[in-house]
């Protein structure tokens, strides 16, 4: 079977309560580690399934202790992946700085690309944390049209924080920009800053804002300098 | 919403305050210490055999289910990675993935369907089982309380009866899509139901 990038993309809920088929799970999981969205929608789904699944805990006979700590104390423990998630992270950067070297010495233009994915990059460790915070909240931002990827929106009202996370971005251009806004209740719009997908339409961002209580998120395409008010019409909008 | 989370109060309630949480305890069990481990599962384990109880059904079954799943967590403890989630949460993941791979098997489910059959005359004969069930019933129900029936039923068929979401989607006569978001819309209410409890 084949899978649009679509489908797969909103395959996190029903992974997480096992409820895909062989091949679906299959397909998800060679997709979601290396997919921002899914992978943070994972972790997410991961930690509220925990809590229905508390919902029905049940004392087990006394007798299943003993029994797992016969067995465990008769079972080898596996030693500890070096090539486990962290480092390996750690390599896909050191080849990020790489490609980046490359890129510089090739164009301007490619060099500033780079820099734009060295940022990313750096804000990565933070996205984590933010989508931690005990007061985020993740906002899903729909597309004005089928094509138009995905955008998600992690915000930490504590932190003054906002991630931005998306995939399948359409090239803004050179002179343009995204911009996402933090839109009021009262058909206000604040800036909340800029940001531009890398070269295969993702972006992995944090933003600062300041003391700001939005009802929405929007998302339009402004002059690369930003503007004080969106001059586009909103291609992505969510409901907090 | 006001007043006191039900969830949040639940989870007061379910897990009530230890000296080590679940995943100092792992990370302990990581190093080989058993006695970490033994104190892991006393915290892990009324939801793990909780859970595989619900989907498996079998008390017998369940109970190897359930111990395969923590000498599973303990083979595996070294390689677990705390950023991708709490211990509690890998644990629950292990658990309900291994309840559904048993009962998957078309063996399997024939075998646990008619157990069931048998299941609801006992609830109906006996009076302990019918009060721990609606126990169980109450507490489900309050921290289903924030979806909407249709996203509870979804929920429910795939979560805690083991089904895929094709097979939700040809139980309650509706499209496979239809399925598939009420399914992704419950979670994201729930979670946010949940909100910083988490």
């Amino acid at each position: 079977m084949t899978w649009r990038f679509d489908d797969l993309h909103h395959l996190s809920a029903a992974y997480v309560l096992d409820a895909l088929d062989a091949d679906e799970r299959a397909a998800f999981e060679r997709h979601y580690p290396s997919c921002e969205i899914c992978a943070a929608d994972v972790r997410i789904d991961r930690e509220t399934t925990s809590v229905i699944a508390d919902a029905v805990a049940t004392t087990p006979p006394a007798h299943l202790k003993a029994g797992v700590m016969a067995e465990i104390s008769r079972t080898r423990q596996l030693p500890p992946v070096v090539g486990d998630p962290v480092v390996d992270l750690a390599g896909r950067r050191s080849r990020r700085v790489g490609a980046m070297a490359v890129a510089a010495a090739a164009v301007v233009v490619m060099g500033l690309l780079a820099w734009g994915l060295f940022l990313q990059q750096a804000d990565s460790d933070n996205i984590g944390d933010l989508i931690a915070a005990p007061d985020s909240i993740v906002t899903s931002l729909v597309a004005d049209d089928d094509d138009g990827g995905a955008v998600r929106v992690v915000w930490s009202a504590e932190r003054d924080e906002v991630a931005v996370l998306g995939n399948s971005l359409a090239d803004p251009g050179p002179d343009r920009a995204y911009a996402l806004w933090l839109l009021g209740a009262d058909g206000s719009a604040t800036p909340a800053g800029l940001f531009n997908p890398n070269s295969g339409g993702s972006v992995r961002t944090v933003l600062l804002v300041d003391n700001e209580t939005p009802s929405a998120w929007g998302v339009t395409l402004e002059p690369a300098t930003g503007s004080p008010q969106p001059t586009t019409a909103v291609i992505y909008l969510g409901e907090i | 919403m006001g007043g006191v989370n039900p969830i949040r109060r639940l989870r007061a309630v379910s897990s009530p305050p230890t000296v080590r949480d679940a995943s100092t305890s792992l990370a302990d069990a990581a190093r080989g210490d058993e006695a970490a481990f033994g104190e892991f599962y006393e915290l892990c384990a009324p939801m793990v055999y909780g859970i595989v109880r619900r989907v498996v059904r079998d008390p017998s079954m369940s109970e190897e289910v359930t111990q395969e799943v923590f000498v599973e967590l303990w083979r595996l403890a070294p390689r677990y990675d705390a950023s991708k989630g709490s211990a509690k949460s890998w644990a629950a993941t292990m658990a309900h993935r291994r309840a559904v791979d048993r009962v998957r098997s078309e063996e399997a489910r024939r075998t646990r369907d008619d157990r069931e059959a048998n299941e609801r005359r006992v609830v109906v004969d006996g009076p302990g089982d019918g009060v721990a069930a609606a126990v169980d019933r109450e507490v489900v129900a309050e921290t289903l309380a924030s979806l909407s029936p249709s996203q509870r039923e979804a929920i429910t068929l795939a979560y805690y009866e083991g089904h895929s979401y094709r097979e939700v989607a040809a139980l309650l006569d509706v499209p496979e899509g239809t399925v598939k978001t009420r399914i992704r819309d419950g979670l994201i209410k729930l979670r946010d139901h949940i909100g910083g409890g988490l």
